[in-house]
């Protein structure tokens, strides 16, 4: 009896790859302008493995072709092993774009490096390690700024380029603290960008909220000078977007795909048979 | 009707006593067969949680991704199988029979996606508390291998064990304390926690 369980879970596990395999046409992105600039969408909280993410950047990156982002950050707590893998990937024309990151993790404060090459260590204020970000080309972003990090008073939301506004947080009390942060930092820097990010770390799913950037090419520099520049809205999981109301009115007109899923049902069964399938080889 | 991996679970000591008695020794290919469905649970979990569908790709990248935490498994068993004298059987034989108590931890891993699935508990939280379960059932299972498989004393299975087991948990912690960012972002994280329940 088990070991003909063993043998229909090993057929189970087979079909259920098999079937999610042949369901994961990656999409194309279609490129979309908007007067001057691109609209990309990006994220720029992510963690990846080897660090406290699940996924290496080589399936981050099709992870993030699946979710509709033409851009994301790897940016592990403190330390720079995962974004090193980045120029070791296959190079893929259509894929998005990995930029090496960190997030700057201190008691008083979580600061996101993006466009970093090297870990920078957590200063005792933020506007130190953002002034090194800044020393080495990267952007400064403000990580979920609520009351809990004491290290964002003015000072420190004035030195920062953008600050995370839009994020899937299940407490009212937490959505509002960030969207107070940004209007406070607004009004120090009116230029200050509207990020929305994910977090992603092992569940699923990556780029629940997001960032749109107008950027004037699409590359890493194209994508650090919008952030620099604050050409950005933030988007949260409910669709709500942040940021200059021009540009807010600018992607509500031509808001870029979002995450593509055309055979749900096939990619349900097939981790159903895939996990059923697992278990019933280890059980 | 059950598996030897769900009776050794079950029943540790008549189990591993009934197989110590059978003449068997595995190759070494053999014996990696249980610790290679332990990697087969990681490598189909790892991809549901995080992206809610298994592919080929996505499931060799967690294989191979996530083969260290096996290996850093493989290695501590082996360091407590060698140092045992009084051994009853031979080495492959001995690691089988070791990868054949790992159920509760597998049966975790298998059961991570519903975990982390709660919208009120933070994913990495849920991941924490529920390891203690796994951890402590094994800690069961592996005096009764160490008695039966390893032929140690009663004592010295406990005391083998409690090695074993802060050798582990402390590489865990380790490796939690470096992808956090080190003890200051994981205290400052444990306070914000318990100011959010």
């Amino acid at each position: 009896m088990p070991r003909l369980l063993r043998t229909l879970g090993a057929a189970s596990l087979v079909a259920g790859v098999a079937i999610g395999t042949l369901n994961d046409a990656l999409p194309q992105r279609t490129a979309i302008r908007s007067g001057e600039y691109w609209v990309l969408a990006g994220d720029f909280h992510v963690h990846a493995f080897p660090g406290d993410g699940t996924l290496t950047p080589f399936a981050l990156r099709d992870e993030a072709r699946r979710a509709g982002l033409d851009v994301i950050a790897v940016t592990n707590h403190n330390q720079f092993v995962a974004p090193r893998l980045i120029p070791w990937l296959p190079a893929d024309s259509g894929a998005p774009m990995l930029i090496p990151g960190e997030e700057v993790t201190h008691a008083a404060y979580h600061l996101i490096a993006v466009g970093i090459d090297r870990r920078i260590a957590p200063a005792d204020s933020v506007p130190e390690v953002a002034a090194e970000v800044h020393r080495l080309g990267g952007v400064a972003i403000a990580a979920h700024p609520g009351h809990m990090f004491s290290g964002y008073d003015d000072r420190a939301l004035a030195a920062v380029d953008g600050t995370e506004v839009a994020r899937a947080e299940p407490k009212e009390k937490y959505r509002r603290e960030f969207f107070e942060a940004f209007e406070r930092a607004r009004r120090l820097n009116p230029h200050v960008a509207a990020i929305g990010s994910s977090d992603f770390h092992s569940s699923a799913p990556l780029g629940d909220a997001r960032t749109y950037l107008f950027v004037r090419e699409p590359s890493a520099k194209g994508v650090l000078d919008a952030i620099r520049a604050g050409r950005t809205v933030g988007a949260d999981d409910r669709g709500q977007l942040f940021g200059d109301p021009s540009l807010v009115e600018r992607v509500r007109a031509n808001m870029p795909a979002a995450r593509t899923d055309p055979h749900p049902w096939r990619r349900q069964l097939s981790v159903v048979l895939a996990w059923c399938g697992a278990a019933a080889m280890i059980l | 009707m059950l598996s030897i991996n769900a009776r050794v679970a079950l029943a540790p000591e008549d189990t591993y006593r009934q197989l110590v008695s059978e003449v068997t020794q595995p190759r070494w290919w053999q014996a990696l067969a249980r610790p290679a469905l332990v990697l087969l649970a990681l490598a189909v979990v790892v991809p549901i949680m995080a992206a809610g569908a298994v592919t080929a790709s996505l499931v060799l990248t967690s294989a191979v991704a996530w083969s260290a935490v096996l290996l850093i498994q493989i290695a501590a068993a082996l360091v407590t199988i060698g140092s045992a004298a009084s051994r009853r059987v031979g080495l492959t034989r001995a690691l089988d029979l070791w990868f054949a108590g790992h159920l509760p931890y597998t049966a975790w891993i298998l059961l991570l996606p519903l975990i982390t699935a709660s919208h009120t508990i933070w994913p990495l939280d849920a991941i924490a508390v529920t390891f203690i379960v796994p951890t402590v059932w094994t800690t069961f299972i592996a005096t009764a291998y160490c008695r039966t498989v390893l032929g140690t004393t009663a004592g010295g299975a406990r005391s083998r064990v409690a090695a074993h087991q802060v050798v582990t948990l402390t590489v865990t912690a380790a490796l939690t304390l470096w992808a956090a960012g080190g003890i200051d972002a994981v205290a400052s994280y444990l306070l914000r926690t318990l100011e959010r329940s």
